[in-house]
């Protein structure tokens, strides 16, 4: 069962060298905005995938509470962007 | 094979192959709402997909609860972010590219 | 190769790549996101090293209250990095080459990545491993006793457990007396000699760990209780000097400029479900950090966070009406007289300073147990107040 989980997490690392690709390259901050939230979202799952892979199920609640922040810093990015102010 | 473990290897498999397509998508769609379109959607379900997965796998009741809370999370917050995305770069007089204009490169 | 060398060396790809991006990128909202997935890729790093709490810390503090106060620091700055010419100075050049060097070659005589015989599965590591839970090569918690164990015999200490050990440096020795009534024999570890015991106090001279399964708060919170009290003090005089430098005294309508996302309703809807669920979740990490990945310091930047939310959608002025800057300032001192004031509990209850297991005779591992509590609340109010802090000075349009 363990490769079934590394297939995964290996699938997940290309992604997140794929998107890392459009976050440095991307021409408006739009795309940059765009490739940060996503490879938060395919870290929560690849540090979920870890803990199964080493047998430990404790790394969840990392992954609940890193999902709760980096909504908040989209949300911070984005009040940023489009009011100039972080009021 | 356990019937628990084929369910697990399909759903991971069906969450891994949209994840992948997505940030394939991400690189290669021309314009900025096209990408927003691939990354966002598949995003949230490819994660939605991966989680309920591994809820049959789990030994224990409280991680399972645990696992479906985190795919609620994410299934709330994500396309709130995605829609914020998008509404701040309308605001900032994105458009749309259509075809035939200069610049739609991948 | 194994699995982890291969996603390690993958991972540390990724990092060096996005480590030049942010500094050759000239557009500076563009480098603080990068940093952001710089943060997130050393978490990953830590989490593939199975570090939990360091990957935890990692992510919540760089991956988000780090990246906010970037964009916060953008507020009052320019958006591009002017152009320079780019000439190499080259004594500068040398000099990093050759540091680089020196702590390349210093790390050919550390033991090998997950090398069994390293110095530190040796030294301390073992007996704490026997002294919390007890199980050969254990994970505590994960691995199932053997029939017939009874849990709450085993963390009972009475004194009838057995008779004092002849080798004074064993300092495991009563639960490796009790496990071995029950037939369960532990690999003998090297202790040190025991520290002067008060005559009356049945407190096993050095069983600092007590009853906490998760080794790392263990350690920083009670083995190293001084590093941490004076790690929560340097966290608050950081938010002590922010707000020396930052803060101007108030004026007429100064509040007034504020610009709330209150007419996104989406956004307004969905921040205001997830506020007091993240307060929870905070305070759940703060508590539950004794028993698995967490603690003071990750759970205070998610009570940080929610706050954050609550200012970014509704404006500061709302904030500054549910908090008011004199509460938040009295509450980052708190946080420090809370820790310090444990220590002090315990050396009027006729211990040493931050010697918790004086909180509760009868068991000395539960009082290890409580005091961790008390001094991982303590980190977490200081914590979560002084990040709040930053921000409101780093959200106030006019600075200096």
């Amino acid at each position: 069962m363990s490769w079934v989980y590394l297939a995964t997490a290996v699938a997940l690392l290309i992604g997140i060298a794929i998107i890392l690709v459009r976050a440095i390259v991307g021409p408006t901050v739009y795309d940059r905005i765009l490739a940060t939230n996503a490879i938060g979202t395919k870290t929560i799952v690849f540090v979920t995938l870890l803990g199964y892979i080493s047998g430990r199920t404790e790394f969840i609640d990392m992954a609940i509470v890193y999902a709760l922040v980096s909504f908040i810093t989209t949300i911070a990015i984005l009040k940023f962007a489009e009011k100039g102010r972080l009021d | 094979m356990q019937w628990n473990h084929i369910v697990t290897t399909v759903f991971l498999a069906l969450g891994c192959v949209v994840s992948l397509t997505g940030s394939y998508g991400l690189l290669r769609m021309p314009d900025f709402y096209t990408r927003l379109h691939t990354a966002g959607k598949t995003d949230s379900l490819g994660q939605v997909l991966i989680f309920l997965g591994l809820v049959f796998v789990t030994p224990d009741w409280l991680t399972q609860c645990k696992l479906i809370m985190v795919a609620l999370i994410l299934m709330i917050a994500a396309p709130t972010a995605t829609h914020a995305i998008t509404k701040a770069a309308h605001l900032h007089d994105l458009r749309p590219w259509t075809k035939g204009d200069p610049g739609g490169e991948p | 190769m194994t699995a982890v060398i291969l996603i390690d060396t993958f991972l540390l790809i990724l990092v060096t790549i996005t480590a030049v991006a942010i500094i050759e990128v000239r557009n500076l909202y563009a480098s603080a996101m990068l940093t952001s997935v710089y943060s997130l890729l050393m978490a990953l790093v830590w989490v593939n090293m199975h570090s939990m709490d360091v990957a935890f810390t990692e992510a919540a503090v760089g991956g988000g209250i780090s990246t906010i106060l970037l964009i916060g620091t953008l507020v009052h700055t320019a958006r591009e990095e002017k152009p320079q010419k780019s000439r190499v100075h080259w004594k500068a050049a040398a000099v990093t080459a050759l540091c680089g060097a020196a702590l390349i070659y210093g790390t050919f005589d550390m033991p090998r990545f997950g090398d069994p015989k390293a110095p530190i599965h040796h030294y301390r590591v073992p007996e704490m491993m026997a002294q919390t839970v007890g199980f050969i090569n254990g994970t505590p918690g994960k691995q199932k006793p053997p029939e017939g164990f009874d849990h709450t015999e085993y963390r009972s200490f009475n004194n009838t457990v057995a008779d004092v050990p002849a080798d004074p440096t064993d300092t495991a020795w009563r639960e490796r007396s009790l496990m071995a009534q029950h037939g369960i024999i532990l690999p003998k570890v090297n202790g040190h000699a025991p520290a002067h015991v008060e005559p009356g106090h049945t407190h096993p001279p050095d069983d600092f760990n007590g009853h906490v399964p998760n080794s790392v708060t263990s350690l920083l919170a009670a083995y190293r209780g001084y590093d941490t009290m004076f790690e929560t003090t340097v966290i608050f005089t950081a938010g002590v000097s922010l707000i020396m430098l930052l803060r101007r005294p108030r004026r007429e309508g100064y509040l007034q400029r504020s610009a709330p996302l209150v007419d996104q309703t989406i956004l307004r809807v969905v921040g205001k479900m997830s506020i007091p669920f993240i307060l929870l979740f905070g305070l759940y990490v703060i508590t539950h950090g004794e028993l698995g990945p967490g603690g003071g310091f990750q759970g205070g930047v998610a009570v940080a966070c929610a706050f954050i939310l609550f200012a970014l959608i509704f404006g500061r002025p709302a904030l500054y009406r549910v908090l008011p800057p004199p509460v938040s300032d009295l509450l980052t001192g708190l946080g420090v007289l809370v820790y310090s004031g444990t220590g002090a509990a315990c050396l009027l209850l006729g211990g040493q300073f931050l010697d918790y297991s004086m909180l509760d005779l009868a068991s000395p591992g539960d009082g290890e147990a409580l005091g961790m509590t008390l001094v991982e609340y303590g980190v977490g109010i200081t914590v979560s107040m002084v990040m709040l802090t930053i921000f409101n000075q780093l959200a106030e349009e006019q600075s200096t």
